[in-house]
């Protein structure tokens, strides 16, 4: 019950994330970083703003041991085959890279966004989930600044910001790349502000990157 | 004669106090190619944003495959069977060619929503046989369309119009950005076209081309039309004289 309560949450944000971009055509990034910040004073309110503990067996059994790698390997097979051999997937590739076109092609853009925000809220959901079970506590203050570590990580692993490029694969690759990066700083023992210091950098690198493969990209066409 | 696919009667367009179209009477018949000809301004683009639903008409009337149509957007007209290669390319740079050349309308090994399961072998052959048939040559089919030159794109985008039949095919000025060995790409895929028997309204400034390639010549002036001649009984000069004005055709006289 908890966990189906949870995965609705994320997917209801999820949609309305979706709506609102398709119908309104507001930019993601506003759209989504707005929904972040409201869902944090929901949770805020619903918690008060005390961490909550939840000891059932079977939920701390979700994120107990090397259960968070196994749900994230499986899901990470799961959304590659999606990205890669479905309708669904190719679909998506497409309004990344032109969205006109994807409209002119006869795809429904607008359901198509809902449906992939959908999917994303759920994931963000089941995230969570993993997250508290694993930390035996829930409170709002958990995952802060996240989104910008998971943008990181995507770009090293060659997603475009401009749309029409990336890869489950590569996002995994990006993701250990930059989980040896920070964890090397804990090993070294640097303290934790070197550690913000290289995040920061990180991010503002791969981006860079990303800009100069798209003109890369755009020279030769 | 054949049937007629497309027909317009008073077709007209106002931007506020700018006469783009004014009454333009208009037909094509199954199988015909028809170019539409004209300086800059002449109204052509315009008539075909008209008929393709990419704007809505001040007024007139389209009939369409024998019904009368009212398209609100270039996606019903395509539905209908109206497939147009625009100016500015409808390609998605990240795929690459059957992707795009299927883009909307995918084989499926296993349907399922949209979890359909794609078949990427099946396509794959689909695009090389299209290819074949239309004499386009590109490397490599898988590389992606934003590593292709500028010709090689146009003949992506018109191959894919080729290789799904439509009822009427419009193309807007295909080959200008083109070099020589492009252009005759192009021309060869209009020439399968024809052979097909599939109608082709073309829109060109290239006379060589228009003369090589349609039956008859429609000549647009200040958005009127002022001719409609048979490929045999006109000339080059003739189309020249028309466009620039130096002529009209007598039955469109009190239009002039």
């Amino acid at each position: 019950m908890p966990l189906a309560i949870g995965l609705s949450v994320g997917l209801l944000a999820g949609v309305v994330n979706g709506l609102l971009i398709a119908k309104f055509k507001i930019p993601p990034f506003i759209v989504t970083l707005g929904m972040m910040l409201f869902m944090r004073g929901v949770a805020t309110f619903v918690t008060k703003g005390r961490p909550i503990s939840f000891l059932q067996e079977d939920y701390v059994a979700i994120g107990a041991g090397m259960n968070p790698v196994f749900i994230f390997l499986g899901l990470a097979i799961v959304m590659h085959l999606l990205l890669k051999y479905t309708k669904y997937g190719k679909h998506t590739y497409a309004i990344g890279s032109n969205e006109q076109a994807a409209l002119m092609s006869g795809i429904n853009v607008d359901r198509l966004k809902v449906l992939i925000y959908g999917i994303a809220g759920v994931l963000s959901g089941l995230a969570a989930i993993v997250m508290s079970s694993k930390a035996l506590t829930g409170q709002a203050g958990m995952g802060l600044m996240y989104e910008l570590d998971a943008i990181a990580m995507a770009v090293i692993g060659g997603t475009s910001l401009a749309g029409g490029r990336g890869s489950i694969l590569g996002t995994c690759l990006g993701a250990l790349i930059f989980g040896v990066i920070i964890s090397g700083f804990t090993f070294m023992r640097l303290d934790a502000f070197y550690q913000e210091m290289a995040k920061g950098t990180i991010i503002v690198a791969a981006v860079i990157l990303d800009q100069w493969r798209a003109q890369k990209q755009a020279a030769r066409a | 004669m054949s049937e007629i696919i497309l027909k317009t009667e008073g077709l007209t367009k106002h931007y506020g106090g700018v006469h783009a179209l004014e009454g333009a009477d208009f037909e094509i018949r199954k199988g015909e190619h028809v170019a539409i000809m004209g300086d800059n301004g002449a109204g052509k683009s315009t008539f075909v944003r008209q008929i393709t639903g990419v704007e809505q008409r001040t007024s007139g009337k389209i009939w369409f495959d024998g019904s009368d149509v009212e398209f609100a957007g270039p996606l019903e007209a395509r539905e209908a069977g109206i497939e147009t290669v625009f100016q500015n390319l409808a390609l998605a740079d990240a795929l690459n060619v059957p992707d795009n050349l299927f883009l909307g309308r995918e084989i499926f090994k296993f349907k399922l929503g949209p979890f359909s399961i794609l078949d990427y072998k099946a396509m794959r052959e689909a695009t090389m046989a299209s290819l074949e048939k239309t004499g386009v040559k590109i490397p490599n089919v898988n590389n992606s369309i934003s590593n292709m030159s500028g010709g090689q794109r146009q003949c992506v985008a018109i191959a894919r119009t080729a290789t799904f039949h439509s009822k009427l095919t419009i193309m807007d000025e295909p080959t200008a950005a083109l070099g020589v060995q492009e252009t005759a790409q192009v021309e060869n895929i209009i020439r399968t076209l024809k052979e097909a028997g599939e109608p082709l309204i073309l829109i060109s400034h290239n006379m060589r081309q228009v003369f090589d390639l349609v039956d008859r010549i429609v000549v647009f002036r200040r958005g009127r039309i002022v001719a409609n001649l048979r490929k045999e009984e006109t000339s080059g000069e003739d189309v020249v004289a028309y466009i620039t004005g130096a002529k009209t055709a007598p039955e469109y006289a009190e239009n002039a």
